[in-house]
């Protein structure tokens, strides 16, 4: 668990990362770097989008299996790995 | 109504006149008769002279006699007589002759009923006083119901509510028929009392706690989930069948006891990919680099090449240390394993196992913490979960990287044989005949040993022990000494198993068997100061390099004593090593910050790069080519470990030429080599 939270700690402090939120797979959110309700908002979008890429993909090829999404946007770049009770979500502004 | 009645007046002569008035309108002054009666006789006292008022008619003395008819009826004076009707048919008013004669003089309205009447029956129901009961109707006595009930019920509940109900005036309530109004006057009289005013009281309790449970059944799911029930009913079977019962119990509560802590380290998979995404996207220009970028000058650059820095690892923990040696991993060739530790005599501080990959260099991947300070290292070729490490302090180690722990999986002692000084150089070998993992060691204590993982042991055998027969003037008695040399470097020819060569701290480097244990096949005078690194060549079978403090990189064909190539640097020369891909580029790193590279191929005595790759006041110490990718990583003596990507004038590979078949890597590497090796005899020869 301690490793857990280094490795959280470390992503916070690199260049640009807004956010780490660490989620379990019913949407309530065990750590979180972000303020409550920015967490509350984020893990509840993103918990039906995981749902609906894991399915598409198992759909796609059975042996295939979800390593992580990632959306980049204008302002920032949203990364979300998941396994299968968890998923954690790094929120980063791109590198100018 | 007054009667009326025809009366027969009888008519002085005098008041004729004013009777004439009276005539004319008798029939609506009928109280007027008796009043009349005094007038006329008032006048006839009064008027006995014809007194002639000037309106009265002059009438003559018959016209006075003449009797007058009055008749008197019954008829309203007031009614109108000319009452006209317009008739649409005859188009003109008629004379309505039907004319009403009813004059209501008073009208006063009572209120008595008849007794008999159903109102009044109703009525006296509702009105009368307590225990009279009139006729038929019976009296209801029902506390609560408003609505009316028929009669036959009403007797019943009387009886009932007259035992519980006192008999009071006030209390007692009927029960309420429809209300009977007049229909004439009724007049509705509301009152209302003054309400008490309502407070809300209200309590509020913590919602039930909700889960929304969301899921998806399809047929996969369905085959898992049955797949997995099968499986844990196996080695549910299997624990049944080999554990006692009480075991069972207790390591269910452990079970229950770390799932706490598993919950969130289960993560540490998935935190590992978004830790590495995210470095990726901070350092996106050099992983761009690291996979596309090619130095476009080269082409202007005749042959000269340079290179990128691309990535820097480092570890804050490490920062004292030195990095003493570097090896990449075979399997995964983004991994490699950096050991720390320190050449300073006098400043022995730990040391530090480290293992970085390209995709994370913010943070290593392992870290193993040691005592005494690393010196060298080697990762198994096939298995490259085993590292084997050598210390400062003597001993060997070897890491399992597949487990949890972080103390060596073997580690040599006293007793098993450790080495008196440090150890060089480790080197894995060939599992023996019984399988067992084997790895080599060579120390300044000047021993060369096997050590062979057997169980759970280390298992030491000396290969050789690198002892010199010195002058016989040394010894003060004249006696042989045997002086015993301090072995460096090793490496084992990479074809054939038994042959290795050993540097020594004197500056000489012997071939050597591991089955001659006694003597050495071949002595080369390589260098005047220690030999820090002699290296076989990845392809050609005869060639090895050696490099060494006094400024010099040789390269030796090993069937001759003199070295084939000779290069000075101008620098101590920590490291050299030979390029993977190809026979005749070898790097090596000196003490003055500088890499150089050389192509044998291009240019034979002068490297064609030499480039400053770190700060000042840092020392470069290690250099190793990576297996698959174009790049060099570099250990400096901060602990750092600088990566540059090698521009494609570095990367020459022999040219083929059009129609003919390429020959196969490595033979090609060895025939480009040969061609030198011919070029270069054929002088000496001379």
């Amino acid at each position: 668990m301690a490793e857990v939270d280094e490795v959280v700690k470390r992503l916070q402090a690199q260049k640009g990362v807004e956010g780490v939120i660490i989620a379990n797979s019913e949407g309530i959110a065990i750590r979180s770097t972000l303020e409550d309700h920015h967490t509350v908002q984020y893990v509840a979008l993103i918990q039906p989008l995981l749902v609906k890429a894991k399915k598409m993909l198992q759909e796609l090829d059975p042996t295939d299996d979800f390593t992580y999404l990632r959306i980049r946007t204008e302002k920032n770049e949203i990364i979300i790995t998941a396994d299968k009770e968890y998923f954690m979500v790094a929120i980063q502004k791109p590198a100018p | 109504m007054a009667a009326r009645k025809a009366s027969v007046v009888h008519k002085a002569p005098a008041q004729k006149a004013s009777k004439t008035l009276a005539k004319d309108d008798d029939d609506a002054w009928d109280a007027t008769d008796g009043l009349d009666d005094s007038f006329h006789l008032k006048s006839t006292s009064d008027h006995h002279h014809h007194h002639h008022h000037p309106h009265q008619l002059v009438l003559t003395e018959a016209e006075l006699k003449e009797e007058i008819t009055r008749v008197l009826n019954a008829n309203n004076p007031h009614a109108p007589k000319n009452l006209v009707r317009y008739s649409f048919k005859e188009r003109f008013y008629k004379p309505v002759t039907a004319v009403d004669h009813l004059a209501v003089h008073f009208a006063l309205e009572g209120n008595l009923l008849d007794k008999d009447s159903d109102e009044a029956r109703r009525l006296s129901i509702v009105q009368l006083p307590p225990g009279f009961v009139p006729g038929e109707s019976k009296v209801e006595d029902h506390a609560e119901t408003p609505k009316s009930t028929p009669m036959e019920d009403g007797g019943e509940s009387e009886e009932t509510g007259d035992e519980d109900k006192p008999r009071g005036g006030s209390s007692r309530r009927r029960k309420r028929e429809p209300k009977i109004t007049n229909q004439f006057n009724f007049s509705e009289r509301a009152g209302q009392t003054r309400n008490n005013p309502s407070r809300e009281r209200s309590c509020q309790t913590e919602p039930p706690p909700r889960i929304t449970f969301s899921d998806s059944a399809n047929q996969w799911e369905i085959y898992d989930a049955y797949m997995h029930k099968l499986q844990h009913h196996d080695t549910i079977e299997k624990k049944r069948r080999s554990t006692v019962v009480k075991k069972d119990e207790f390591e269910v509560k452990k079970k229950l006891l770390d799932s706490g802590n598993e919950e969130v380290a289960k993560v540490g998979e998935v935190a590992k990919i978004i830790e590495r995404m995210v470095i990726q996207n901070t350092m996106d220009d050099i992983a761009q680099d690291f996979k596309y970028f090619e130095d476009a000058s080269d082409e202007f650059r005749d042959q000269e090449g340079t290179l990128l820095p691309l990535w820097t690892f480092q570890y804050e923990k490490a920062r004292h240390l030195a990095v003493t040696a570097l090896c990449w991993n075979n399997k995964y060739q983004d991994l490699f394993a950096v050991g720390l530790g320190s050449y300073d005599f006098g400043k022995q501080e730990g040391g530090m196992l480290l293992f970085f990959s390209l995709k994370n260099s913010a943070f290593p991947e392992h870290i193993y913490s040691t005592g005494s300070g690393i010196l060298c290292l080697d990762i198994h070729p096939q298995l490259s979960y085993l590292v084997a490490v050598g210390f400062y302090d003597g001993c060997v180690a070897v890491y399992n990287l597949k487990e949890t722990t972080k103390d060596p999986v073997y580690k040599s002692n006293a007793s098993t044989g450790k080495h008196s000084d440090p150890v060089w150089q480790v080197r894995w070998q060939n599992d023996d005949m019984d399988n067992n993992h084997m790895f080599c060691s060579v120390s300044s204590d000047g021993r060369v040993v096997t050590w062979t993982l057997v169980k759970n042991e280390l298992m030491s055998s000396d290969i050789i022990r690198l002892s010199v027969k010195g002058d016989p003037s040394d010894g003060s008695d004249g006696s042989q000494l045997t002086v015993i040399s301090r072995g460096t470097s090793l490496d084992f020819h990479k074809q054939i198993d038994y042959l290795f060569l050993v540097g020594t701290e004197e500056g000489k480097i012997y071939k050597c068997s591991k089955t001659y244990s006694s003597q050495f096949l071949e002595t080369y005078d390589a260098h005047r100061m220690p030999v820090d690194t002699v290296k076989w060549n990845h392809f050609h079978p005869k060639l090895f390099i050696s490099c060494s403090s006094d400024w010099n990189v040789k390269i030796w064909d090993h069937t001759v004593k003199t070295p084939m190539f000779t290069f000075d640097l101008g620098s101590p020369v920590g490291d050299v090593c030979w390029a993977p891909y190809s026979s005749t580029i070898f790097a090596a790193v000196t003490i003055d910050r500088k890499v150089h590279v050389f192509d044998l191929s291009i240019n034979k005595f002068e490297g064609i790069c030499h480039q400053i790759v770190v700060a000042k006041k840092i020392r470069l110490t290690h250099i190793e080519f990576n297996p698959i990718h174009p790049i060099i990583i570099v250990g400096d003596d901060r602990g750092t470990v600088t990566s540059l990507k090698l521009s494609p004038n570095l990367r020459k590979k022999p040219k083929s030429k059009k129609g003919q078949d390429l020959p196969k890597g490595s033979e090609a590497e060895i025939l480009k080599m040969d061609r030198l090796l011919v070029l270069l005899r054929e002088p000496e020869l001379d």
